[in-house]
């Protein structure tokens, strides 16, 4: 029996749709040193998932934090395939926002960045399979365990 | 959100193909940040043109072909290369940067390559509206000149270049740059509010506590300089997001605590005690001594009046030969240096200049041995993260004395201890 949860985005900031595992960052991240645009490693040394790639994942975060260089980072991130499959967030943020428009300006890659409420953003964890619709509705797979491994 | 008929055009496309590009961008963070109408800014200062990978070339170039030109006076910050040694720079590194300033020149900026861009042009005016980057910068003015501007991310400092416009949000609206907290400093020693060494920690402090919020700083002394409020923000802005901070009875939108914080009671009280200010700066590495590798001064780049008290200390003496003395400004400043004919003075003390740059996240004094000395709260405490060398934090005059000598010793005079 599948069993699913529906979450409305409560604002969309860039559309399109898409399916992944997710992955929460329980910290806000620098993306300028703290991420590795070549591989989608966390690389920063004060960030608790230090080692974590972000690469092909949904990515559930409270938002950006230090350089007005972060965008470029996720941009070289996104070009190279490297960058998350969308993102999730409780609250707008220029940061991501900037980045992934550029993104799509100069190389085309389309992701969905949306906003959700905070209690559906305290209830997402890592691991899960969710799939975002054109419609901006999150839709979450409660019966199994996201598909780990290679 | 409503959009002017020029906005619009824009937009369209009826401006060429980059005000399109950078008006789209500044809608949808207009929509997003939930403002409800652009404004005019008078000056664009870019971090776009640092080569921080091919998304910066990518849209550099992008901009060029759509023969786009930026609309208001627009300054660069900061970029890897030393100016005044070029040739030290590592080949791929330079060309890929220079190419860069070299497509923003050609769209109209300015390259001053500076951290501190109102050394190089008239200052912006109480009240004006602007659109910087680079955090010390946004804290100056906010802070100290009362211009408006929020802390604008590459790429988004050019498209309010471009069209010259910006959302009105955040602190470009009077109501949310009132102080929301209050920074109170409880019995300090007599000697620390007249010195530099104090106002750089208790930035870092003030900073590091206050988040998002903006203080308001009460009991500093009215003869506070210039350069300590700004050694007191850019230290503020690198231990956390300092963008706006009020000092009751100084800067300009704090004549009183009642304007500061536009007559609505805080959200919050900090209490500030010497234990707090001597623990900070035993992290900058205050109270730590020994063989000293290098110097590093100009972090924010060094001001004229700086370099006004720095020269009577170099007379007549030489830097160690096991140190490298480095101080960070813009050509700008440099030039008027030279006029004075102060830049012989530097050469013949062994002090080095560096301009374009600054040398904390720098190859220059990577891999030097010894402590690396600073004037600089916010040099400190991005080298020991980034670098991983070892910053002592000290008053300008024991930095000279420290390239003099060779080595330095742990400022527990000024700092005292807790007993």
């Amino acid at each position: 029996m599948t069993t699913e949860r529906r979450i409305r985005a409560t604002e969309v900031l860039l559309c399109g749709k898409c399916s992944g595992d997710t992955l929460v960052l329980e910290e806000a991240l620098s993306f300028w040193g703290g991420l590795d645009p070549k591989s989608g490693d966390i690389v920063d040394e004060h960030h608790p998932q230090q080692g974590e790639c972000v690469a092909g994942k949904i990515l559930i975060m409270p938002g950006t934090r230090g350089s007005t260089s972060s965008p470029g980072a996720l941009a070289d991130a996104l070009q190279r395939g490297m960058g998350p499959a969308a993102v999730i967030l409780p609250e707008p943020d220029i940061t991501i926002l900037v980045a992934v428009m550029i993104a799509r300006e100069l190389h085309n890659t389309e992701l969905p960045v949306v906003v959700i409420g905070r209690d559906d953003y305290r209830c997402l964890e890592s691991g899960q399979r969710l799939t975002i619709t054109d419609a901006n509705v999150l839709v979450l797979d409660e019966t199994g365990h996201a598909s780990y491994g290679i | 959100m409503e959009l002017s008929a020029a906005d619009r055009q824009m937009l369209a496309g009826q401006k060429g193909g980059g005000a399109r590009l950078a008006m789209e961008l500044i809608v949808q963070v207009g929509q997003a940040t939930r403002a409800t109408r652009l404004i005019d800014i008078s000056w664009a200062h870019v971090g776009s043109a640092y080569n921080n990978g091919q998304a910066n070339i990518d849209f550099a170039e992008r901009l060029m072909e759509l023969g786009t030109r930026v609309a208001v006076p627009t300054t660069l910050t900061t970029c890897s290369l030393n100016m005044q040694r070029l040739e030290n720079s590592e080949p791929t590194e330079l060309s890929a940067s220079l190419r860069l300033i070299e497509l923003y020149e050609q769209m109209g900026c300015h390259p001053t390559m500076t951290c501190a861009p109102y050394h190089v042009r008239a200052e912006p005016k109480f009240g004006e509206h602007i659109a910087w980057t680079e955090s010390s910068a946004v804290v100056y003015a906010n802070s100290i000149l009362g211009a408006r501007t929020n802390a604008y991310v590459e790429f988004l400092d050019m498209c309010a270049a471009i069209t010259g416009r910006a959302p009105e949000t955040g602190l470009h609206i009077t109501e949310n740059r009132r102080a929301t907290v209050l920074v109170e400093l409880c019995d300090l020693p007599s000697h620390w509010p007249g010195d530099d060494r104090f106002f750089h920690v208790l930035g870092f402090i003030v900073g590091r506590a206050v988040g998002d919020e903006i203080p308001a700083i009460i009991g500093l002394p009215r003869r506070t300089r210039l350069e300590q409020l700004r050694a007191m923000g850019s230290a503020g802005a690198a231990s956390g997001s300092l963008k706006l901070f009020h000092a009751i009875g100084i800067t300009p939108e704090a004549a009183t605590l009642e304007e500061a914080s536009q007559g609505r009671p805080p959200k919050g009280r900090v209490r500030v005690r010497p234990a707090d200010l001597r623990a900070a700066a035993a992290q900058l590495g205050a109270n730590v001594g020994g063989d000293v590798g290098a110097v590093c001064l100009g972090t924010p780049h060094f001001s004229l009046s700086e370099f006004t008290r720095l020269m009577p200390l170099l007379e007549g003496v030489h830097v160690h030969d096991s140190v490298r003395f480095y101080i960070s400004t813009s050509d700008y400043v440099l030039a008027q240096v030279k006029d004075r004919g102060w830049l012989d003075l530097l050469l013949a003390a062994g002090v080095t200049s560096v301009t374009g740059r600054c040398t904390y996240y720098a190859p220059l004094v990577s891999g030097c041995d010894g402590r690396v000395v600073t004037n600089s709260a916010k040099w400190a405490y991005y080298a020991a993260a980034g670098l991983g060398s070892r910053p002592t934090f000290a008053s300008l005059e024991d930095c000279v004395h420290a390239a003099i000598r060779g080595r330095i010793d742990s400022d527990t005079e000024f700092w005292g201890d807790d007993n």
